[in-house]
């Protein structure tokens, strides 16, 4: 009998997958477990291998065809065995088909809005088909975002605007199931996507930090870098830049990345250099009070100069966040952990240790500042009574 | 102007106009003249237009029916009210065989211009023998035409479209929306016209096309879904037949993806034609198939839980047209 070759299901996720290229041509001998094609997905490229030893004695679709998960691709032949073509009207086929529309060893391109006949045929929604036909466009090698891999009017409009160069609608901007509370942080994520970011990376010992934090009960490591990074950022203008204006914004407002039950939301500290450490803390308190009951007010969120976020809380040791536009930059402050460090005199003792990362757009600072404002920060978290 | 009234109030004021208007309209019925109605829809009636006018009838729908069919064959417009709307089981040969079918058979030498009022639907485990939705049977018999109210505008202008009409009008008439209260125009002229269905909302995702109590439950999902950022047009057909096509082949034309929804039976109920006509003459237009949504094929049980089970609800209905603006249907 012979062996079916199906095109393999390599993730949950997977529908269909595409064919790279054949190792072996129709009529060679091929062993059990001898790669035999190329498959891809649009994560991975994987070598099919031969599920028998035998003679592969149909090979169908060439590079570049998307055949379902469970699609036949071909068959292996024990020698001497006549070759049996897989049935014409297969179900899985007919059921999931993103198959072209040939007939084994055929590689010939069809215009799969009109096929018909026999068993392969393209899955398309009739108004999917209908647009195709009206905007010229081929439906072959389009994948269906539908059930089954349908293809929809989503994907026709998808595929006429990507050759076309227009400017994606509202509608079609976000992935269809994602939650509209995500649409904004997706649209706004999408805009950082192509910032050129920098990072400058340094671990601020926080022994006397820490000392301070034990002994003022009410003082947090937020508060403290909220008000140590506003008092810094008079001086490093360049860290605050209105990336809408080219020029430094005037208030240092801070933002602060804050896990709520409505999401990630950032509420901002105002005029933060004017505050004394205990008046920051007081305002940390009441933002985040209000953020967990949904009660901030719209003075309370946008137009920061600069935001920090803390995973801390999260036990977590580093975190490289992405800046909110039109801010320029970030400072990511990591968990507090017990460290090896080496003291002055060359012992190594154990030390508190914070790592700090500054993410920075690129175009608006360089290397250097940024390093020297982060140096300036970490200083400051090990001598913060130079600021208080 | 408007009035805000109750569904009830509706039809009996569209009756007491009618009757103004026209002295050939008359009401029949079990317990609507001293009674006055089990909603009291026809409450106050008797002491304007006499009893002669409003007439409390023996219980049987066959000679309620034959002799209302009688009435219009003479020239007179009765109001025939079924008490409920499972009943007129027992007068199917005097709306099947006779109402619907004299006009054509005598050549237009005669029409019935009968209405008959019909209180329908699931309500309040009033089980399976007071619970139905029997509207599919008669816009399958050629011969009558089938109205079917969703709020206190569509009660009265529908009625008075029916009393008006020439041909025999079965108007459903859902028992939970009599108390229902809704805006009424100020006009003794106010009609509904038969046969042509009402948007109730817009918009480009997907449509709702529903008719009667479904139309309030589908403008309740509609609104769980724009909160959800997926606009859905709901049309409320009002007039199951003559149907409103070119509204169907409109809402297809602008949106792709149709949920036909009714409280009746799924199984041969009027989703189907409705399903089929898009099929048909709207292939086109689709960009999924359309998905209809209906009560279970069982009788309408008579245990609270199973009976709340069995038929489309908001949440339902917003599911399915969810799946379809996600692609998963």
């Amino acid at each position: 009998m012979p062996v079916e070759i199906v095109m393999p299901k390599l993730g949950l996720t997977m529908d269909a997958g595409t064919i790279g290229r054949w190792l072996k041509a129709p009529g060679e001998t091929v062993r059990e477990g001898e790669p035999l094609l190329e498959v891809s997905t649009d994560k991975i490229t994987y070598e099919v291998a031969s599920p028998a030893s035998g003679i592969l004695s149909d090979a169908r679709g060439g590079e570049g065809d998307e055949f379902a998960c469970g699609a036949v691709l071909g068959t292996i032949g024990v020698a001497g065995e006549a070759a049996e073509a897989p049935p014409a009207n297969d179900f899985r086929a007919a059921e999931h088909s993103v198959q072209p529309l040939e007939s084994p060893r055929v590689v010939a391109p069809v215009h799969l809005a009109n096929a018909g006949g026999n068993g392969t045929r393209v899955v398309a929604s009739p108004a999917a088909r209908k647009l195709a036909r009206e905007s010229g466009v081929s439906l072959q090698g389009l994948r269906g975002s539908g059930p089954h891999g349908r293809i929809t009017l989503h994907d026709v409009t998808a595929k006429a605007r990507a050759s076309s160069g227009a400017p994606a609608s509202a509608r079609d901007e976000f992935p269809p199931r994602l939650p509209p509370a995500r649409r904004a942080i997706y649209k706004k994520m999408t805009e950082v996507g192509r910032l050129p970011l920098a990072q400058v990376e340094t671990t601020a010992w926080v022994d006397a930090l820490a000392a301070l934090i034990r002994a003022n009960g009410d003082i947090g490591w937020t508060a403290f870098a909220v008000y140590a990074a506003a008092r810094l950022l008079l001086d490093h203008a360049e860290l605050r830049t209105d990336a809408s204006t080219g020029a430094p914004f005037e208030r240092i407002s801070i933002g602060i990345a804050a896990d709520t039950p409505h999401g990630l939301i950032v509420p901002v500290v105002r005029d933060a250099e004017r505050r004394t450490l205990a008046d920051v803390q007081r305002e940390i308190g009441r933002l985040a009070a209000a953020a967990r009951a949904g009660s901030l007010s719209p003075d309370d969120v946008g137009s920061a100069a600069f935001s920090i976020s803390n995973v801390g809380p999260q036990r977590v040791e580093r975190v490289a966040p992405l800046p909110d536009p039109p801010q320029t930059a970030i400072l990511g402050l990591g968990a507090v952990t017990q460290r090896p460090s080496v003291a002055a005199s060359g012992q190594i003792v154990a030390a508190h240790a914070m790592m700090c990362v500054l993410t920075f757009d690129h175009r608006f600072v360089d290397g250097a500042p940024a390093a020297r404002f982060l140096a300036a920060f970490a200083a400051s978290c090990a001598d913060p009574g130079r600021f208080l | 102007m408007a009035r805000t009234i109750s569904f009830s109030d509706a039809t009996l004021e569209a009756m007491q106009e009618e009757m103004r208007r026209d002295p050939t309209v008359f009401l029949m019925g079990e317990d609507i003249a001293k009674q006055g109605g089990i909603f009291g829809q026809f409450k106050g009636l008797p002491q304007e237009f006499g009893f002669d006018r409003v007439r409390d009838t023996p219980i049987s729908e066959a000679a309620l029916v034959g002799a209302g069919v009688g009435a219009a064959l003479t020239g007179c417009r009765p109001v025939v009210d079924m008490h409920f709307a499972d009943f007129i089981t027992c007068a199917m040969d005097e709306v099947v065989n006779q109402a619907a079918k004299l006009r054509y058979m005598f050549g237009e030498q005669c029409a019935v211009p009968m209405t008959l009022r019909a209180p329908d639907g699931i309500t309040k485990s009033a089980g399976s023998q007071h619970s139905q939705s029997l509207e599919a049977w008669f816009v399958h018999t050629p011969g009558l035409e089938v109205v079917i109210p969703a709020d206190a505008e569509d009660a009265k202008g529908l009625l008075k479209a029916a009393i008006r009409s020439d041909n025999p009008t079965l108007y459903f008439e859902h028992k939970v929306l009599f108390p229902q209260k809704g805006a009424v125009p100020d006009d003794d002229d106010f009609v509904v016209p038969i046969g042509r269905a009402k948007t109730m909302r817009e918009g480009g995702d997907v449509a709702i096309v529903t008719y009667g109590i479904t139309v309030g439950r589908a403008l309740d999902a509609a609104a769980q879904l724009e909160a959800e950022g997926i606009e859905a047009t709901v049309i409320n057909l009002r007039t199951l037949w003559p149907l409103d096509y070119d509204a169907l082949a409109n809402v297809a034309a602008r949106t792709h993806r149709v949920v036909v929804v009714h409280e009746a039976v799924k199984i041969g109920g009027i989703g189907g034609e409705i399903a089929a006509f898009l099929g048909e003459h709207c292939f086109d237009d689709l960009d999924a198939p359309v998905v209809r949504l209906g009560a279970a094929h069982v009788p309408v049980p008579f245990a609270p839980i199973l009976q709340e089970a069995m038929y489309p609800k908001a949440p339902m209905i917003a599911d399915a047209a969810r799946k379809l603006v996600r692609r998963e249907l």
